[in-house]
């Protein structure tokens, strides 16, 4: 299997934040990776130092053996970018015959249409008067005319209702039945368990995790508890983490659930004062996401 | 279809469903010349010989504002649409060698230049009666022309701005400034002394300046060398504007 992407200690600095440190992995041809982390860990500066509209502030990257600035892969690297914006003032089938026309290998107008799936009503519509849905659809459609061999998808989803949403993936079943390597970021838990080969978890500009949908489902589970604050003297030699201290509770997490439990019942704490839940690492990251959206994270 | 065929059908496409914008460009200066020819230079006010070539020369100076806000309106807003929304990203992105999406971009504004000069010396011609032998038409055309594109490099400059709203008061600014000062809407004859010289510090005056003295038989080289002495200038600046905002 042919390697297609290798990064090497990859880092990016802007003027006043390390966007990136120290990332490296690789991408094998055919796989289906994903890209996952809260806002701002660096999903799309890690697209853009791939896609070469960033230059690495340290580290290496190729695509195909080439930099990622090759002219030579323009032909062969496709991008769906993550704002749903469609060019004004064409005409559906217009934006396609272009795509066809600039790509020295396109799809027929037979596989297009098999993939669009739109009426010739529909095709013969403004690009900017459908829905953003079908907007997002043609995007995603556009892209694939090209027939390229290595596809980023920036936030595929976003805007899509259920059904085109479906489709969406369906297609992507087909791509990698058809050996192509696709590299995709989300925000959805799901799309990220049912389809990715392999998951790259994003976090603070740094590669938590380079791994795949089982192995972090068979990943340790952390339970995390939330007790009366009387107790933190018991912890004191306890490896915990995230401890967060409040007026009259304390909460943290821990690998090592059985060993907290056991000195709680010597403690002889009732069970009613005892919160827990089971957190894994997804859960972590993608709640911290919420609660950032929310603007606040108390939940009494 | 070859990639530049592609990218200028697509520019044509888009022009062709943006006539509106045409209608300011060209239909303004139209409009200010079937008025002001009617205002000032009627039977009344001037010696019909004076009046042939005033109204002459104030159709030049019409067809020369128009191309003005080409260059410095619809070129950059048109570079700052794609810039904000994915089309300059994707074609960065697509096999287009990047030359062909701003040798696209120019030719379009180039047509423009010759349908302007194409509808204001025909409203001339037969609304006002401008007359001349074919080689004055053509030439003085060619003169239009060639000096349009002298104010292209500030539209390239203008496009680098980023919102659209400091665009439009920036291009405002010149477009009418640069006209006005430069004498293509009233003589700088009849301008204040003070005024008289800033004008002849715009690079609009000797734009003017070259179809005056073309006409007047005494074609002003030194006109034209300020001229493209500007339009180089700018482009530097442009370029280098360019260079220093290009996000690594």
């Amino acid at each position: 299997m042919s390697k297609v992407i290798d990064v090497k200690n990859l880092s990016k600095n802007f003027k006043d934040k390390k966007a990136l440190s120290g990332i490296s992995f690789e991408v094998y041809q055919g796989d289906c990776l994903a890209l996952i982390g809260p806002n701002g860990s660096g999903k799309t500066t890690l697209f853009n130092c791939l896609l070469g509209d960033y230059h690495p502030s340290t580290g290496h990257i190729a695509l195909l053996g080439m930099g990622a600035r090759s002219p030579e892969l323009r032909e062969k690297v496709g991008i769906l970018f993550q704002e749903n914006l469609t060019e004004q003032k064409m005409k559906v089938k217009e934006l396609l015959d272009f795509q066809k026309a600039i790509y020295p290998n396109p799809l027929t107008d037979q596989q297009i249409d098999d993939l669009l799936r739109f009426s010739d009503q529909q095709k013969d519509q403004f690009a900017e008067k459908l829905s953003g849905g079908q907007r997002r659809l043609l995007a995603f459609v556009q892209v694939l005319i090209g027939q390229p061999d290595i596809i980023f998808l920036d936030e595929p989803t976003a805007g899509m209702d259920t059904s085109t949403r479906i489709r969406f993936w369906e297609i992507v079943g087909d791509l990698k039945k058809a050996g192509k390597t696709i590299i995709y970021s989300s925000h959805y838990i799901e799309e990220v368990e049912h389809t990715a080969d392999r998951i790259l978890v994003l976090h603070q500009g740094q590669l938590l995790r380079d791994t795949t949908p089982y192995l972090m489902r068979a990943e340790e589970k952390v339970k995390v508890f939330t007790l009366p604050a009387d107790y933190l003297p018991l912890f004191d030699e306890q490896a915990i983490e995230d401890l967060v201290i409040k007026t009259d509770t304390i909460s943290f997490s821990s690998k090592n659930p059985q060993t907290i439990w056991d000195l709680l019942a010597e403690a002889r704490c009732p069970i009613e004062d005892i919160e827990m839940t089971n957190r894994t690492l997804l859960d972590t990251i993608f709640e911290n996401e919420k609660e950032m959206e929310n603007g606040s994270s108390v939940k009494k | 279809m070859n990639t530049f065929q592609a990218i200028l059908k697509q520019e044509y496409l888009i022009n062709k469903r943006s006539i509106s914008n045409l209608i300011m460009a060209i239909g303004m200066p139209v409009a200010f010349f079937l008025l002001f020819t009617t205002i000032w230079a009627n039977d009344e006010s001037m010696p019909a010989d004076v009046a042939k070539v005033w109204i002459r020369q104030y159709m030049m100076q019409m067809t020369a504002f128009s191309s003005l806000s080409f260059a410095f309106f619809s070129l950059p807003f048109a570079f700052q649409e794609d810039r904000n929304g994915n089309r300059l990203r994707t074609i960065q992105h697509s096999p287009i060698p990047i030359w062909q999406y701003y040798a696209s971009k120019i030719i379009g504004i180039l047509v423009h230049f010759i349908l302007a000069i194409f509808v204001v010396f025909a409203v001339g011609h037969f609304l006002k009666g401008v007359d001349m032998p074919l080689t004055d038409w053509l030439t003085s055309a060619a003169i239009l022309f060639a000096g349009a594109i002298c104010f292209m490099p500030f539209g390239a400059l203008f496009a680098h701005i980023k919102s659209s709203q400091t665009l439009s008061v920036v291009a405002n600014i010149f477009y009418m400034g640069m006209a006005v000062l430069g004498g293509l809407w009233m003589p700088v004859q009849s301008f204040p002394d003070i005024m008289q010289k800033m004008a002849k510090l715009t690079p609009t005056y000797h734009f003017n300046n070259l179809i005056i003295s073309y006409f007047e038989k005494d074609f002003s080289s030194q006109s034209l060398l300020i001229l493209l002495a500007y339009a180089m200038i700018v482009l530097v600046i442009a370029l280098a504007v360019g260079k220093k905002l290009e996000v690594k």
